[in-house]
This record gives C-alpha cells, sequence and structure tokens, in this order.
C-alpha cells in the first residue's frame, strides 16, 4: 500500500496536479502521538451521547458501545497541536478482534480508546497478572414499545484493557496512556446511588459515612488476607502499564469533589443530600485523590504523572447552577441502557453523580494543562495577539451561529516593557458570528476568558482561558456540543466543484508553480483541506476515475 | 554591590506580590496557592456523625441507646415479623453488629439469635413499585423507592405505623424516634404486603 501511495504522489508531482479533500471533520494532523486511554467510566464518558456505535445498525454487537465510550470522553479532547485526539476517523481493525479504533488516518498517529464503564482495577491488569476480564450483559431491542421492552440478553466479555497495548503491532510505540481508575473499587457513585435509592440519609444517615470510610479506611491495608488493598491492585495496575509500554508516560487523572457545598445556606442544593453528608463525600474524595497521588509517587518514576481535576471542578459539583456533574438520573426505557434486564432493579442511572459533556472539558482541560508543561507538543496555552478563533461543532465542523465574549485584563507596561499589575486595564469585546468561518482576533496582551454562547440556545456556553503574548500559536481551537441546524452547515467550505466519495470531498487542481509534495500539502491545507492520501483500492479507483 | 543587592531584594519583594510582573523573575517567586484538600486524611472522616444534621432538623421525641433497649429483634426474630407481614423473608439483610460496627451487607439467617439494630428488605409491589421495608428496634415502617425517585422535586416521604419514623444513628449506636422537620410521614395501621401493594396502586396518595 505504501508504494502504490509513494507511486501515486510522484506521478502528481510530475504532472503538477493537485488533488485537495475536503473532509467532512477537522484536519488531522500527521504526527499525532500513539495514546492509548484506558480506564472506568470517568474516562469512558458514560451518560455523554452519543456513545461510538450508537447510531449503528450493529450497536449491540459493537464493543465501543456496550463500554459505552463517549464520542465526546475527555481522553478525545485532548489536543496535540492544535488537533483534537478524537478527530479522526473511525476503522474498524480486524487484528484486534473488530473493535472500532479511532486512527488518524495515516501511519504516524492513533488513539486506541479502551476505557470501560464499571471498570476496577482488575480489569485492567492482564490475566496472567491476576486480571479478571470484565463482562457486559447487552440486550438486544426486539420491541421499541417506549413503555415495555421484549429483548433477549447475551454476555459479551471484553478483553483485558492492558492487551490494547500489548497487542499493538511491534513497529508501534505508545506514546502516552492515559486513565481514571479505583473508583469503582471504593464504589463512591455507587455508595451514593445505593444510600438515595434505599432512603437511607433520614433512616441510616451514617450509612454513606460508614461505607466510604469503611473502604477508604482499607485503601493501605485490609482488615483481611484474602483481600488485596486497593493501593497494591493501583501499583500492579500502573506497574504493568510502564512495563508494557516502555517508552510512555502514563497519565492518571483523579477525581472531582461530587456534591456542591453552597456553605452561605448550608445546603448542597440536592434534595438527596445533606449538607454534611455532601462535605463527607467530597472529603472522602479528596482523601481517596491524596492516595492515589501518593501510589504514583512511589513508583518512583517521572513516566508516570498525576493529574488533580478538582480546581477544574471547583463550583461546578453536582446540585450546582452550571453543573458539570450530574445529579440522580431515574433511568428510563428510553435510556442507551446496555442491559435492559436490570433496569427495573437498578432504578437509578448509571450515569448519576458522573460527569456531564462539560464535566468532560473540564477533566480535558486539566489534563491537558499538565500534559503542555511536559510536551510542548500538546500545545503552548499562550497565544499570539493576532490569533485565529476557531469554534468547532459537536461534529468538528466549524460553527455558524454562536457569540463571542471576551472579558479579561490587559497588560499595562512601565517603560514599555515592565508589565506593572497596577498598570493593567479590563477589557471586554462581545462579536457575533453568522457564518461556519474562522475569526481573526487582535487581542492585546493579557488573560483573558473566551464565553461561546450558542445562538440557537443561549443558556449553553462554553469558555476557554487564554494567554496572550508575544507567542507563536496563532490558533485557538474551542469545542463545543453545539449542534449544526441543517446539513449545509456541515458543508459550507466545500469547493464547488468538489466531488463526494466516502463522506469526503474531492477537488482536482492543475498549479504549475507548486512542484513538492510539501507545498502541494500546504496549499491544500490553506482551502482548508489536505493533500490526498490513498488508503484502499476502491478509493485509488474512484480518483484515478 | 549593597544597592545592587537592596534593589534585587525590593524587585523580587514586587514580583512575590504580584506587584511587578516581570518574566523569569515572576517564575522564580512564583507562588502557589494552598488546597485545604492537599492535607485531607482519614482523621477528617473520623469526628463526623452525619446524624447530627437531622436530629438538629427534626422533632426528637425520644432517643435511646441500643444496648439498652428491650425491644432489638433477634434474627429469628426479624424473618418472622417480616413473614407474618406477607413479605418474603428470605432476603432480609443487617450490615451492623449490635455494637454499632458495619460490615458488608449479609442476608441474615432465620434460625440465628444475633441481634442487630437496623434490617433491610426491597420488596417490589404488584404493580412493580419498589420500596425498602425497615425494621429498627423492632418497628417497621417502609420507604417508597419508585414514588421518590418519580418525584424527586418533593421531600422524602415514608410510611409508618405511627406518626413518627426510627432512625438508627450507628455513630453513637443509638434509636431515634423522630419527626423530621422536611419529611412527609403517612400513617398505615399495619405495614404489610397487602398495605403496600394497595399504596403503590394509588400512587401513594399523599393527602
Amino acid at each position: 500500500m505504501k508504494k502504490i501511495i509513494c507511486t501515486f504522489v510522484s506521478i502528481l508531482i510530475i504532472l503538477t496536479n493537485i488533488l485537495v479533500v475536503v473532509p467532512v471533520s477537522a484536519a488531522s494532523s500527521s504526527d499525532m502521538p500513539v495514546v492509548v486511554s484506558l480506564g472506568d467510566s470517568f474516562s469512558s464518558g458514560e451518560s455523554i451521547e452519543p456513545y461510538y456505535g450508537q447510531d449503528s445498525a450493529d450497536k449491540y454487537y459493537c464493543e465501543d458501545w456496550i463500554a459505552h465510550r463517549s464520542t465526546q470522553a475527555w481522553a478525545g479532547l485532548i489536543e496535540y497541536k492544535g488537533v483534537k485526539l478524537n478527530t479522526v476517523k473511525a476503522t474498524s481493525n480486524s487484528d484486534l478482534s473488530d473493535k472500532l479504533y479511532r486512527t488518524s488516518g495515516s501511519d504516524d498517529g492513533t488513539w486506541y480508546f479502551a476505557a470501560v464503564s464499571g471498570a476496577v482495577t482488575d480489569n485492567v491488569l492482564s490475566q496472567s497478572n491476576g486480571g479478571v476480564m470484565q463482562t457486559k450483559n447487552v440486550s438486544t431491542d426486539v420491541s421499541t414499545n417506549a413503555l415495555e421492552y421484549i429483548y433477549e440478553t447475551y454476555t459479551y466479555s471484553l478483553d483485558y484493557q492492558i492487551d490494547t497495548i500489548t497487542s499493538l503491532p511491534d513497529n508501534v510505540t505508545v506514546d502516552y496512556v492515559t486513565m481514571t481508575i479505583g473508583g469503582n473499587d471504593v464504589g463512591f457513585t455507587d455508595v451514593i446511588t445505593q444510600s438515595v435509592k434505599q432512603g437511607l440519609p433520614l433512616v441510616n444517615p451514617n450509612s454513606v459515612r460508614d461505607m466510604l470510610y469503611d473502604t477508604i479506611s482499607q485503601f493501605w491495608e485490609t482488615d483481611d488476607d484474602k483481600t488485596t488493598p486497593v493501593a497494591e491492585k493501583l501499583e500492579k495496575v500502573y506497574k504493568e502499564i510502564l512495563q508494557e509500554a516502555p517508552e510512555a508516560t502514563l497519565v492518571i487523572a483523579g477525581y472531582p469533589r461530587l456534591i456542591y457545598l453552597d456553605s452561605e445556606n448550608q445546603t448542597t442544593n440536592n434534595i438527596w443530600c445533606s449538607y454534611e453528608e455532601g462535605y463527607f463525600i467530597n472529603r472522602a474524595v479528596a482523601i481517596f485523590d491524596n492516595y492515589i497521588e501518593q501510589v504514583v509517587d512511589s513508583l518512583g518514576t517521572d513516566r508516570a504523572i498525576y493529574v488533580d481535576v478538582k480546581d477544574a471542578f471547583s463550583g461546578h459539583e453536582a446540585g450546582s447552577d452550571d453543573a458539570y456533574i450530574n445529579g440522580i438520573m431515574v433511568i428510563s426505557n428510553t435510556d442507551e441502557n446496555v442491559d435492559k434486564s436490570s433496569i427495573q432493579d437498578k432504578l437509578i442511572s448509571n450515569g448519576s453523580v458522573h460527569p456531564n459533556a462539560k464535566g468532560a472539558q473540564a477533566y480535558a482541560s486539566a489534563v491537558q494543562e499538565a500534559l503542555n508543561k511536559i510536551d510542548s507538543g500538546f500545545g503552548d496555552i499562550t497565544y499570539n495577539t493576532t490569533s485565529t478563533l476557531n469554534v468547532y461543532d459537536t461534529d468538528s465542523n466549524l460553527y455558524d451561529n454562536y457569540i463571542i465574549d471576551i472579558t479579561g485584563e490587559k497588560f499595562g507596561y512601565l517603560f514599555g516593557f515592565i508589565n506593572l499589575d497596577m498598570l493593567n486595564e479590563d477589557y471586554s469585546d462581545t462579536i457575533t458570528v453568522s457564518s461556519s468561518e474562522a475569526v481573526s482576533l487582535e487581542l492585546p496582551k493579557g488573560n483573558y476568558t473566551i464565553t461561546i454562547t450558542d445562538n440557537n440556545d443561549v443558556s449553553n456556553s462554553f469558555t476557554k482561558e487564554v494567554e496572550i503574548r508575544s507567542s507563536k500559536n496563532t490558533e485557538i481551537n474551542i469545542y463545543t456540543d453545539f449542534e449544526a441546524t441543517d446539513e449545509t452547515a456541515n458543508t459550507t467550505n466545500i469547493l464547488a466543484d468538489a466531488v463526494e466519495y466516502n463522506g469526503h470531498y474531492y477537488q482536482y487542481y492543475a498549479i504549475s508553480s507548486i512542484t513538492t509534495w510539501e507545498e502541494a500539502q500546504l496549499y491544500c491545507e490553506s482551502l482548508g483541506g489536505y493533500l490526498v492520501t490513498i488508503t484502499s483500492k476502491d478509493e485509488q479507483e474512484f480518483v484515478f476515475d | 554591590m549593597a544597592i545592587v543587592l537592596v534593589l534585587s531584594g525590593i524587585v523580587f519583594s514586587l514580583a512575590y506580590f504580584d506587584v511587578v510582573d516581570i518574566p523569569v523573575i515572576s517564575d522564580i517567586v512564583n507562588k502557589e496557592d494552598s488546597d485545604d484538600d492537599d492535607d485531607a486524611s482519614l482523621e477528617d472522616l473520623e469526628d463526623i456523625n452525619l446524624a447530627e444534621e437531622v436530629l438538629n432538623s427534626s422533632e426528637v421525641l425520644e432517643t435511646i441507646d441500643v444496648a439498652d433497649s428491650t425491644q432489638t429483634t433477634t434474627e429469628k426474630d426479624t424473618v418472622e415479623l417480616f413473614s407474618e407481614r406477607g413479605f418474603d423473608a428470605s432476603h432480609v439483610t443487617s450490615s451492623y453488629t449490635i455494637d454499632g460496627t458495619y460490615y458488608s451487607e449479609e442476608v441474615i439467617d432465620e434460625t440465628s439469635t444475633t441481634y442487630h439494630p437496623i434490617y433491610s428488605l426491597m420488596y417490589v409491589s404488584d404493580d412493580g413499585y419498589y420500596w425498602y421495608i425497615y425494621c429498627i428496634d423492632g418497628e417497621f415502617f417502609a420507604y417508597p423507592t419508585t414514588y421518590v425517585l418519580n418525584n424527586m422535586d418533593q421531600s422524602y416521604i415514608y410510611v409508618s405505623e405511627s406518626e413518627y419514623i426510627i432512625t438508627y444513628d450507628s455513630y453513637t449506636n443509638t434509636y431515634n424516634r423522630l419527626i423530621p422537620n422536611d419529611c412527609t410521614i403517612k400513617t398505615v395501621d399495619e405495614i404489610t404486603a397487602d398495605t403496600l401493594d394497595e399504596l403503590a396502586s394509588k400512587e401513594l396518595s399523599v393527602s
């Protein structure tokens, strides 16, 4: 295949013909790192629809849907050189048991998403290392009656998550592994939902306290010899990952505080959780996070880093006005429940007390900041005074109907070069955008908050903190969950004479002044596309025809 | 030299207190805000009694140490009581020893004479309504799970055989008979399977 591609590119250069491909989704970088994302429901993106495979006719047999791997999970929102890890096409990989993995479309970078909702530490380990295979009961719909489901249920077995790394081809080197794990071993969300389900806040107010204290107090050492402490399990998981991915940096994200605390009114704004109970739960999470960090530190390597996400969620816990964490969600027949046979017993959705789409953004921003510090390829956090703002919708296309609010502080200088806080001035600006195009920004040096509000739903907004300096970065990307209002919004950047094939648009150019592959690539990118890369015989035949 | 040192100190001080933002110097003296969570430890949790908030927001009719109660039931007694009321008692569970020690939920034994302060049973009525029934200090009351989850914007509701409910405080190992301020108590003659089935069919008329 590579020989065919090389030959084809050579022909293009000789003939000075340029084929421009304009993708439906955002362009991918050709030098993306190999990232494997493992872990539990906080990593898979439980409750954040759509899940990969959700719209597939075979979703009941699609592991991504069964595992509830969200298209907006935080791990995929991480940006490398301005490109989100999940802005890639999905391909099936028969070498990896029909699983769908996100690939970049090039040989240089891939993102493997293997987190599973409900996973515990044992589900990550290999079988030979004491791993336990995670299984899911999957109900296939026979009836679509919203009041009653008639279904059949079978058991799906997921691979040990570490196998995602060990089964990669030999020529693939993992650069990063991201994960959250351990929360289900402790059972934070289960304890909370069970308490609500059983009315325990009044019957036995200390039930949550007792359950969580019992588990956390045995984090380092259990009361009996039969149970392995969570600390030991985490250490085992981390070590095996570092061993199987010897070139990789392991990025372990912690957990956020779950319950909003209004200290002034001594309430959580949640009928199911008192202020004291919310304080206790949050404190327990903080202790657990500290313990996780201690385990990471004990590894004694800078190849493992712990990322604290609590600040990113501060003020946005369950019960807050702009919550990043779901509250208690009652289960419904119309939900994307994998196991419908247990709906009536469960009563409360698995997505309860989990990060929502904004929570995933918060996770991503916290991890992004950590990655920025260790690898500039993940994005310099500063931007140039002349930058371009790109606002993407849920399909990763430029959005066309929103308001930009920029607030912040522009720097003031003494003698033109010494920044003094007392000379700083407030800054604000509002821009209304009504077309799907990038917006040119001219901002003086300073620190700003850019808030993007959807004009179709003014209650929905996303923010990004930016630092404007003398930076080389000129592209500010904000990814939202805004939805395009019609199909034309996805194609406004398509060239008039472009021909569609397999979800992409191809445009043929003949420019005699362009003689190298690099010049051709740059020209294509200037038009919002990329130089064609043939990845199948069918595509080759289409192009030549 | 002295002047240089003094001036340097002034500049560093200005940078430390964020009056001046000079690259490199500001990085050197950059300080991080402290976070209480960094110091979070297990000791923080030990002295928290979540029952206090309930007691403070209720009319407490009686508080009695579990050790002093003459009504606490054995596992054997409890199975009989549940059965008499028409419930399948084969899945009644307990999570506390008589001295208030927590352990993972276990199904009780109908032949055992071991005492526990609190027992619970999940019950599904004929209409598919879920309930949790509690036996605390020998008295019964029920929590309508399905109803509460379908009416999450309302306060909690319990079904009791009296005008109060009993809560178990595991921290102090006491029973508290109380009337919570932010809770609705529906009183019935007796909590039986038939009673709960009837209540469920009427969608728990609260009036």
